[in-house]
């Protein structure tokens, strides 16, 4: 089941029932019949109902853990999920647990937080917590910072960013190699451009032209098509943002003008600017002997075991 | 001083003064300031030596001298100034460049001699030029030495530094402060008729001339190098440098020479800012110049360097009916590039990815190790490696903000900063200890090799005393076994020392860039 069949299904009403009056009926079907409903059953009791539609009603229930599905011979049959029997097992400890797990909310909770905010055993708890992952009321989440906590949260929240990491992650590892590529090739862009920009007349519109917005990037990236997951325009902008700490591109913030992007979804006014530069110096003078680099200057000198006359690095300095 | 300076300034000493000079300027730099019976005490060479190397000290402004309160002549180091010789070639570049050969060879002898006076200087050069000119040309050199040296004076690139020719030297050592500044190059009178122009087999007549009327007009008004000039001057280079590798642009390198020319009488020496130029002024002399077509692209010009806001080497300070006025921030440039200077150090001992770290607490100036993290994009197990790294070299500094009075590391949070005087000066440190090890490795390779050296020289003498002579085929002969003396093994080495010698010569030159824009930006900005 996805998102866009089920929107699909609620513009497309056409006289027919619209897919939560679907489901309600589904369910009072159910609550009549205690042993189960069949395929059939639920066809004849709304026979104007799309087939697609009440599918996706029925996985929709399912995820709501308001129905179970069982098999009977070669049919199927959906039951309503006793609320009380799901409940059963759990005792005291699982609803302290389940409160305690429900507050940390999509950032999470670590086990030995959720056992000093319990008070209940180590042994216990982890056979608490057992219990409840299997029963689908909670679930265990690795957390970039820090790889080998267990985060523990409601089965049906979605991480946040900080403990997936956003779109630099894969499994808890930072791609670097992911990001290192985006970095190249936000430069050539930019790069590009710059080399584009040289044949304008007079030199403002030669500095202007070679400016691309973070839009523009964002635009050229996508068209590339190297990224598999759907990259946002903060994502490369952020991107961009360590491309000025290389020193490699200058950021300009402009206010949102003649020059503007289409988009008027974003509520900022202004438009991140972003232009490749030449550095200003390529290499210093002490860098270019071996003293700049020398790992073991601080104990240099003449008469020493380490000395400038028997220097190592001078010798193969000379060499090259 | 830092005993990094003192033994550079030993070394520079020895290499183009001697043994003795070295030993008189270290125990001078080690106590301090001496009498000179203390001097003779502790150096224990003879007397006549050690006052032929005070004197040469002296001479070459490397030691000063004072009276003490008993009465006592003293006289102590200036490093600074002894640290100037790594900088000769760049000074004689510069004088090239502006003032062509006879500036170049008037600054040549000034530096060889410490001081002179301008009689001197002229004859000097002369002598130099006398060789390669024939009797015509010879009879004008004179006359445009003493334009180029005038032209130097009113430039202030030369400077006078003592006048002996009336009061003795007590009455000079107290008055030296007195004196007004723009005396210090007032130019004396000379007699150009005195310089010896006749090449030396015929100057008979002359000598005869000189002895009837030996004494020139401005004996005992000495002149030196005036080492700020230069510094300021190259300080601009620097900054027009830096104007044309960010906009790549010949015409706007062109503007700002404008700038600086405009405001090189009124500007003082370590101003971080020219003063301000009106547009005006600018576009007529960019027109006079044929460097713009029409004011209206020196306006275009003059726009972009203001809009350029991450930059603005140069920016409008006032606005006013006639299109604003401008002017050039030299420190801005300067701490722009002192910036990229220390960058590019990090990356090419680090690495990219370091760099990216180090240029990121640089911009945001305070930053915690998360942030960093964060916003470096770099694995954070790596970051922090790399981090911890530039801080045990001293790259990046921690501040301390405690939650609460006790201190406690637990509740403590802690920034991670750049201290940039402080890295500055260790790294200008590094510096001089780089420049001290190119010379000791280059001594101790010439003295590896000293017999062979020394065996080349004499032969080399030998050749061309032959092809004084005559040119004959015999001539030729002996000229082809001389060379023939050396062993392939011989060539090679001689080849090898030759190239190794220019490359640490090179890198000398090259290390006292990085010092210069080093030095410069901790000066402008202590000022």
């Amino acid at each position: 089941m996805d998102d866009s069949g089920e929107q699909h299904s609620e513009t497309n009403e056409s006289g027919n029932l619209s897919e939560t009056e679907v489901m309600k009926r589904i369910l009072e079907l159910c609550k009549e019949n205690e042993r189960g409903v069949t395929e059939k059953m639920l066809q004849g009791s709304m026979p104007s109902a799309d087939p697609m539609l009440r599918a996706n009603a029925i996985n929709k229930l399912l995820k709501q853990t308001k129905l179970e599905i069982m098999k009977q011979g070669t049919q199927l049959l959906y039951r309503l999920k006793d609320q009380k029997q799901s409940n059963k097992g759990t005792d005291d400890e699982e609803r302290i647990v389940y409160a305690i797990i429900e507050e940390a909310g999509n950032k999470g909770i670590w086990s030995r937080d959720i056992r000093m905010k319990s008070n209940l055993s180590l042994t216990l708890l982890n056979k608490v917590l057992k219990t409840m992952e299997g029963k689908k009321l909670i679930k265990s989440v690795k957390s970039v910072a820090a790889s080998k906590k267990k985060l523990y949260m409601l089965y049906d929240i979605e991480p946040d960013v900080s403990i997936t990491g956003g779109s630099w992650y894969s499994n808890q590892d930072f791609e670097s190699e992911f990001v290192e590529i985006l970095n190249q090739q936000c430069f050539r862009f930019l790069q590009e451009k710059l080399d584009a920009a040289k044949i304008s007349a007079d030199p403002i519109s030669r500095i202007n032209n070679s400016y691309v917005t973070s839009n523009d990037v964002w635009k050229f990236i996508k068209d590339l098509g190297i990224s598999k997951i759907e990259l946002s325009i903060t994502d490369i902008e952020s991107i961009l943002e360590t491309l000025v700490y290389d020193g490699r591109v200058e950021k300009h913030v402009v206010v949102r003008g003649a020059r503007s992007c289409e988009d008027s979804s974003s509520s900022s006014s202004t438009v991140k600017m972003y232009r490749a530069i030449k550095p200003l110096v390529k290499s210093t003078g002490l860098m270019r002997m071996p003293c700049g680099l020398c790992p073991v200057m601080k104990d240099c000198r003449e008469g020493g075991v380490i000395s400038p006359s028997k220097c190592i690095y001078f010798k193969e300095w000379f060499e090259s | 001083m830092s005993k990094n300076e003192i033994e550079l300034c030993a070394k520079l000493l020895n290499e183009h003064f001697g043994a003795v000079v070295e030993t008189v300027a270290s125990h001078l730099m080690k106590e301090g300031s001496l009498p000179f019976k203390l001097i003779l005490a502790s150096v224990k060479q003879p007397i006549l030596e050690v006052k032929k190397a005070l004197k040469v000290l002296i001479y070459h402004q490397f030691v000063d001298v004072f009276v003490n309160s008993i009465g006592f002549f003293e006289y102590s180091v200036n490093i600074e100034r002894i640290l100037f010789i790594i900088r000769y070639p760049k000074y004689i570049y510069v004088a090239k460049l502006l003032y062509n050969d006879y500036g170049e060879h008037i600054i040549e002898e000034l530096l060889k001699e410490g001081q002179l006076t301008m009689s001197s200087v002229i004859q000097r050069v002369v002598n130099r030029l006398k060789p390669a000119l024939t009797e015509d040309e010879i009879r004008k050199v004179p006359k445009s030495i003493f334009d180029t040296f005038v032209k130097m004076a009113e430039t202030r690139f030369i400077r006078r530094t003592a006048d002996f020719s009336e009061k003795s030297v007590e009455n000079q050592l107290k008055e030296l402060d007195d004196e007004a500044e723009t005396k210090q190059f007032e130019i004396p009178k000379v007699k150009l008729n005195l310089i010896e122009i006749e090449k030396d087999d015929s100057d008979t007549v002359s000598s005869k001339r000189i002895k009837l009327d030996t004494s020139q007009p401005d004996d005992g008004i000495y002149w030196a190098v005036n080492f700020a000039r230069f510094h300021q001057y190259m300080r601009d280079l620097l900054v027009l440098d830096a104007i044309k590798t960010h906009y790549d642009d010949e015409k706007a390198v062109e503007i700002a020479r404008i700038i600086f020319r405009l405001t090189e009488t009124k500007m003082l020496p370590l101003a971080k800012v020219t003063p301000s130029v009106s547009k005006q002024d600018i576009c007529n002399q960019a027109l006079k110049e044929s460097i713009c077509s029409s004011s209206s692209e020196v306006d275009l010009y003059l726009r972009m360097f203001n809009d350029d806001v991450n930059y603005r080497f140069i920016s409008k300070v006032e606005e006013s009916a006639g299109g604003g006025m401008y002017a050039i921030n030299i420190f801005k440039t300067i701490d722009k590039l002192l910036h990229f200077t220390i960058t590019s150090i990090v990356e090419s001992q680090f690495g990219s990815k370091t760099c990216r770290i180090f240029r990121l607490v640089l911009t945001k100036k305070y930053l915690q190790q998360k942030q960093i993290e964060d916003t470096a994009m770099i694995p954070s197990k790596d970051c922090k490696e790399l981090l911890y790294l530039l801080f045990k070299e001293g790259f990046l500094k921690t501040m301390q903000f405690p939650k609460q009075p006790d201190y406690a590391p637990s509740r403590t949070c802690f920034v991670f900063t750049v201290d940039i005087p402080d890295l500055c000066r260790t790294l200008i440190q590094k510096c001089f200890c780089a420049v001290h090890n190119a010379i000791v490795r280059r001594t101790y390779e010439t003295q590896q090799h000293k017999l062979l050296l020394e065996r080349k020289v004499f032969i080399d003498a030998v050749i061309a005393n032959l092809q004084q002579q005559n040119s004959g085929e015999d001539v030729q002969q002996q000229i082809e076994d001389l060379n023939q003396s050396f062993s392939t093994h011989d060539k090679e080495l001689l080849g090898r020392i030759q190239k190794l010698t220019t490359k640490l010569e090179l890198s000398e030159c090259q290390v006292d860039e990085t010092l210069f824009l080093m030095q410069t930006w901790v000066l402008m900005n202590f000022q």
